[in-house]
């Protein structure tokens, strides 16, 4: 009575699933950091030239996100204004991932030949005290330790806050009816009087469909499990580079380990309240403005800081494409305008004070 | 002007009673600015800090930043411009780092390093409130959890359409776990944000709808009595399901606070379509036609 002659099949059926479900994920994790890695790589191998060289590998991941987040705002317009199906948006969106990343790869690698045919530079590295390593191995595990509560939090707890927010809803309807904003997600029902404009051009929804539609995984995976990781991992890297602006110095390590600790320990605790960063990445890491918050606007201290303006002016374009602004001017824009005028102004020189140097 | 000024005041007020980690980014903004950095970057992102918080505190500027982030944000949302994390990492960073004992291998210095060290990390925690908000959100994940099964049990191969009216703890994941289904009235009934995301709005016989279900819900009352302006009206159980299906409504799942001699009511009432089906399905009766 034991054997079930249907066993093998649904083992094999089981099998093929959670297979189907590993090669997804798998090809999910890829898609998510080493095309964005690539992408960024080409894109400021553009904006700087040789000088790109100079930046941190987590500029490449941020900066690759950020041109994602283009691609799919193109692609959710085009489908939007030329009445094209979400399908279709699908396809320009992947199309435009894996051209850009062949792109950019062609371009890093012609840019690596041409450095190797120049001569190789060593890197130089200042040599490290037992005392100090051991520190700095204490200091991190302490920093994943409050990573590893958040991933927990994010996935298993699956809290998740939803007041004034639709983006599953929205996501759905895109997938059901294969069109962009034909259904009201609230009722299912045709809308009647229709949908703002404002909202209409944020390309969220699209990003997050295309996501699910390309590896086949439910939309409340890809937007309160998938995205909210990703949120939290591209946050810290943003908080990391904030962190090598502040403390650029060789032996200063530590204090950034120290200052990633603080961050992670500050985004715990201030999870009390909607509107707090920690809130925001702990159980909304979807939304637009928990991106702006938690990524592009630490990214955008740190690139200005480091004086990195046309990388900072694509954290403004990416917020209009996430975010409802005024008029495309948002908190981005303000912190680029204010904080880049903070650090461009300078003092009037004494007059005299240049012979008082010299004397 | 008055009422907007108000409102930034009683936004700060709000801002800064929950949570201490306000009280927090003040004092560390404090210590940063006495200690002086060295860095002529990392004096001018604190010195930014500095301004953007007074700004954001002081009404006058906190309305003009509140018109600039649009009115579909709320007053916390300003604070959006002050890097408030960053700032208190910083401070944190440096305080942490002026108490240790550097470069000393003595297992007393790095036993009084890790002390001071811990003391700092708990007044971060006592600023804050760690994990406050999971045990709301958790009641909420399992309510989520209890809608699902109810709306995946009530999935009828070959039903053919579902237009749904329930009681809003089942609307509120219905367009999620049942996406071919259409709602009387969506989650923007009762959280009205939700209307800044289209131009629809639901009609006075829906709205009155969505009111009776959930007086019934709560209370279990058929017929409900209620006052307003005019006088004293009342809303009839039979009369708001007639109305339903006269909406289209195919599926009606009501809460088992439902009177069960409203439900043989409903049975033997001629407008009733025949081909009327109840059924208990969890904490529902699920009244299906068709």
């Amino acid at each position: 009575m034991w054997y079930n002659p249907n066993i093998l099949a649904i083992a094999a059926e089981r099998i093929s699933t959670d297979l189907y479900s590993v090669i997804s994920h798998i090809a999910l994790f890829l898609s998510l950091t080493v095309l964005p890695f690539v992408m960024g790589g080409g894109v400021l191998a553009v904006l700087y030239g040789r000088r790109a060289r100079e930046l941190h590998m987590a500029d490449c991941l941020l900066t690759g996100w950020i041109v994602c987040i283009g691609l799919a705002e193109v692609a959710h317009l085009a489908a939007l204004f030329l009445r094209q199906s979400f399908s279709r948006a699908v396809m320009l969106f992947d199309a435009g991932v894996i051209l850009t990343t062949l792109l950019a790869g062609v371009l890093l690698l012609w840019r690596r030949r041409a450095e190797n045919a120049g001569g190789r530079r060593a890197r130089s590295r200042a040599p490290r005290h037992w005392n100090t390593e051991t520190r700095q191995v204490v200091l991190a595990l302490l920093f994943l330790l409050f990573v590893v509560y958040q991933l927990v939090t994010i996935t298993v707890s699956a809290n998740v806050y939803r007041a004034g927010d639709m983006t599953v809803e929205t996501v759905e309807s895109f997938l059901r009816t294969d069109s962009l904003y034909q259904i009201n997600p609230m009722t299912g029902r045709a809308y009647t009087e229709g949908v703002p404009l404002r909202l209409r051009i944020l390309c969220l929804p699209t990003l997050y469909g295309a996501i699910s539609r390309t590896f086949g995984l439910p939309v409340t995976h890809v937007v309160w499990k998938v995205m909210p990781v990703t949120v939290l991992i591209l946050s810290y890297l943003a908080y990391y580079l904030l962190a090598l602006a502040l403390f650029p110095g060789e032996g200063d390590r530590e204090k950034r380990m120290i200052f990633l600790i603080f961050a992670a320990l500050i985004l715990c605790v201030g999870d009390y309240r909607y509107g707090m960063d920690g809130f925001g990445i702990l159980y909304s890491g979807f939304r637009g403005v928990t991106i702006r918050n938690g990524v592009l606007l630490p990214y955008t201290f740190g690139l200005l800081l480091r004086r990195r303006f046309r990388s900072a002016a694509l954290c403004v374009l990416a917020e209009v494409c996430i975010v409802w602004t005024l008029y495309g001017a948002g908190a981005c824009l303000l912190v680029l305008a204010v904080m880049g005028a903070v650090l461009l102004y300078r003092k009037p020189e004494r007059a005299g004070a240049g012979e008082e140097a010299g004397t | 002007m008055t009422e907007l000024l108000k409102n930034a005041w009683m936004g700060w007020q709000d801002y800064k009673t929950y949570g201490k980690l306000a009280a927090l980014f003040i004092a560390a903004l404090f210590y940063l600015l006495m200690r002086g950095e060295k860095r002529e970057g990392s004096r001018r992102f604190v010195l930014y800090a500095a301004v953007m918080g007074v700004l954001c505190v002081l009404p006058l500027t906190a309305i003009f930043f509140m018109g600039y982030q649009t009115r579909f944000y709320d007053y916390e949302w300003i604070w959006s411009y002050v890097p408030v994390t960053a700032v208190t990492a910083m401070a944190g960073t440096c305080f942490v780092l002026s108490l240790w004992r550097q470069r000393s291998a003595r297992v007393r210095d790095i036993c009084r390093n890790a002390v001071l060290t811990a003391i700092v990390i708990s007044i971060f925690f006592l600023c804050g409130t760690f994990g406050s908000r999971q045990d709301s959100l958790a009641r909420e994940r399992q309510q989520r959890e209890k809608a699902c099964e109810i709306l995946r049990a009530m999935e009828e191969p070959g039903s053919g359409e579902c237009c749904l009216w329930a009681p809003k703890e089942i609307l509120e994941y219905a367009r999620i776990y049942r996406t071919d289904a259409t709602l009387l009235y969506g989650r923007n009934m009762w959280d009205a944000s939700l209307n800044a995301y289209s131009y629809d709005t639901y009609s006075s016989a829906e709205e009155e709808l969505y009111l009776w279900m959930e007086e019934l819900a709560e209370t279990g009352e058929w017929i409900q009595e209620y006052e307003d302006e005019e006088g004293t009206h009342i809303r009839d159980g039979s009369a708001c399901v007639e109305g339903a299906l006269e909406l289209g409504v195919n599926n009606i799942l009501l809460p088992d606070t439902t009177p069960p001699e409203a439900l043989s009511e409903l049975e033997g009432a001629d407008w009733m379509p025949e081909r009327l089906r109840i059924t208990r399905l969890g904490d529902y009766y699920l009244l299906r036609v068709g």
